[in-house]
């Protein structure tokens, strides 16, 4: 990490130290793969290509970073907005699901599990599930939420509460359907 | 453990890629990659600047340059330099000397002396009619003067040394004769360019005396005109 001295790294790449600038993105490249990753559906290939572009752009325009900003989330940001550029261009394209090691839903549980959790996050609009994601997935503090998809901090909390009650509008759906799994009957 | 919590978990739980995302060469690829974008930028937008600037300097070159090129006529072929006036000329010149040098020729046809009184003042075009007028300095005597190219109204030049009056015609319409110096009255202004009045043969001096008694006349005593009369 960056940590103490993260300002002078970002000093010295606005100064066009690109060793700085490796380190301020070397620790920020993890976190940035697997939120692309998450936004993208679980497709982690096109997340790398989204990741591998993103770094260049951030170097292009390192001028803009104040030198008393956290370098992390608004790198996140610009993954954020490459990401929405990746989509964009593949709008035509089949959604495929992840590939991911999940189980299914627990009965009792209060949230989804697994691929209906996945189902859920990716229905939610794109304003929320970025806000969902960087906040509860990638543990990023709401101040800094705000800061990588340029919003104030009460406008990142009524995203998160909006998408959290789409979410649980689906775990009571889906709490029916579990629930009819376990019983063999059919509630609907 | 809140719901949040528990929320937090299920998704990191749902959202596992394994130990093996990112790969590990995701880093080493980005770093190629930056590496070649700087040259491929650095290189273009050096070529862009250029370019920029040389579109600005043409730009600016062809903004003073074609308002002068406009300007600038084709060349012509040598046209012959003319041996002779190509049209007729009347002019007036010093000591009321009037001269007229047709169309093609060097030398006047016509010369000669307007009547007093002396030292003409201006010589006015009289538009449309090809004409040109002298005025004498008291503005008393008008002079026709052929025009030129003896177009746009009668043939003026007679006016000059022979017998025979021209006709001079106004703006209005209006026509009056006039006659050469040699007669030594063309016309005499009474009011505005339609009302002239000819005086051919006679002096203006003699028609001025008659009409400054005519004037005396009108507006002396009735007793004293009867006495003077008888």
């Amino acid at each position: 990490m960056a940590g103490q001295h993260e300002p002078e790294l970002i000093r010295r790449a606005k100064a066009g130290d690109t060793l700085a600038y490796e380190d301020l993105r070397r620790p920020a490249l993890a976190p940035a793969a697997r939120l692309a990753a998450v936004l993208i559906g679980g497709n982690t290939a096109e997340a790398e290509d989204a990741v591998q572009e993103a770094p260049v752009r951030a170097w292009r325009r390192i001028g803009n970073l104040r030198e008393d900003a956290l370098f992390e989330p608004w790198f996140l940001g610009i993954v954020v907005r490459q990401v929405r550029t990746l989509q964009a261009e593949r709008w035509w394209g089949v959604v495929r699901l992840p590939e991911i090691i999940g189980g299914r839903s627990h009965p009792g549980d209060q949230w989804l599990e697994g691929e209906d959790l996945r189902r859920a996050v990716a229905r939610l609009p794109r304003g929320e599930r970025e806000a969902i994601v960087m906040h509860f997935y990638l543990d990023l503090r709401l101040r800094d939420v705000g800061h990588a998809l340029g919003l104030s901090v009460p406008a990142v909390k009524s995203r998160i509460n909006r998408g959290l009650k789409r979410l649980r509008a689906d775990v009571s759906a889906f709490e029916v359907l579990a629930c009819a799994r376990k019983t063999g009957s059919v509630m609907l | 453990m809140c719901a949040q919590d528990r929320f937090r978990d299920a998704l990191k739980r749902a959202y596992d890629f394994g130990p093996d995302f990112p790969r590990r060469g995701l880093m080493a690829d980005i770093s190629a990659a930056l590496r070649t974008r700087s040259r491929e930028e650095t290189q273009p937008r050096w070529f862009v600047g250029a370019l920029a600037v040389a579109l600005g300097v043409a730009t600016i070159v062809a903004l003073i340059a074609i308002p002068r090129i406009g300007h600038v006529s084709p060349p012509r072929p040598a046209a012959p330099v003319p041996a002779t006036s190509e049209a007729g000329v009347a002019v007036i010149l010093a000591n009321n000397h009037v001269a007229y040098i047709p169309p093609g020729a060097t030398k006047p046809t016509w010369d000669t002396t307007v009547a007093p009184p002396a030292n003409l003042i201006a010589s006015q075009s009289h538009a449309g009619l090809g004409h040109r007028i002298a005025v004498s300095p008291d503005r008393s005597l008008i002079y026709a003067i052929a025009a030129r190219d003896f177009v746009g109204g009668d043939r003026l030049a007679d006016c000059f040394g022979t017998d025979h009056p021209g006709r001079l015609t106004a703006e209005s319409g209006r026509q009056w004769p006039v006659r050469g110096p040699d007669d030594r009255a063309l016309g005499r202004r009474l009011g505005g360019w339609g009302d002239w009045e000819a005086h051919r043969g006679r002096p203006l001096e003699s028609r001025d005396r008659r009409d400054q008694q005519l004037d005396r006349a009108r507006h002396e005593p009735l007793g004293r005109a009867r006495s003077r009369l008888r």
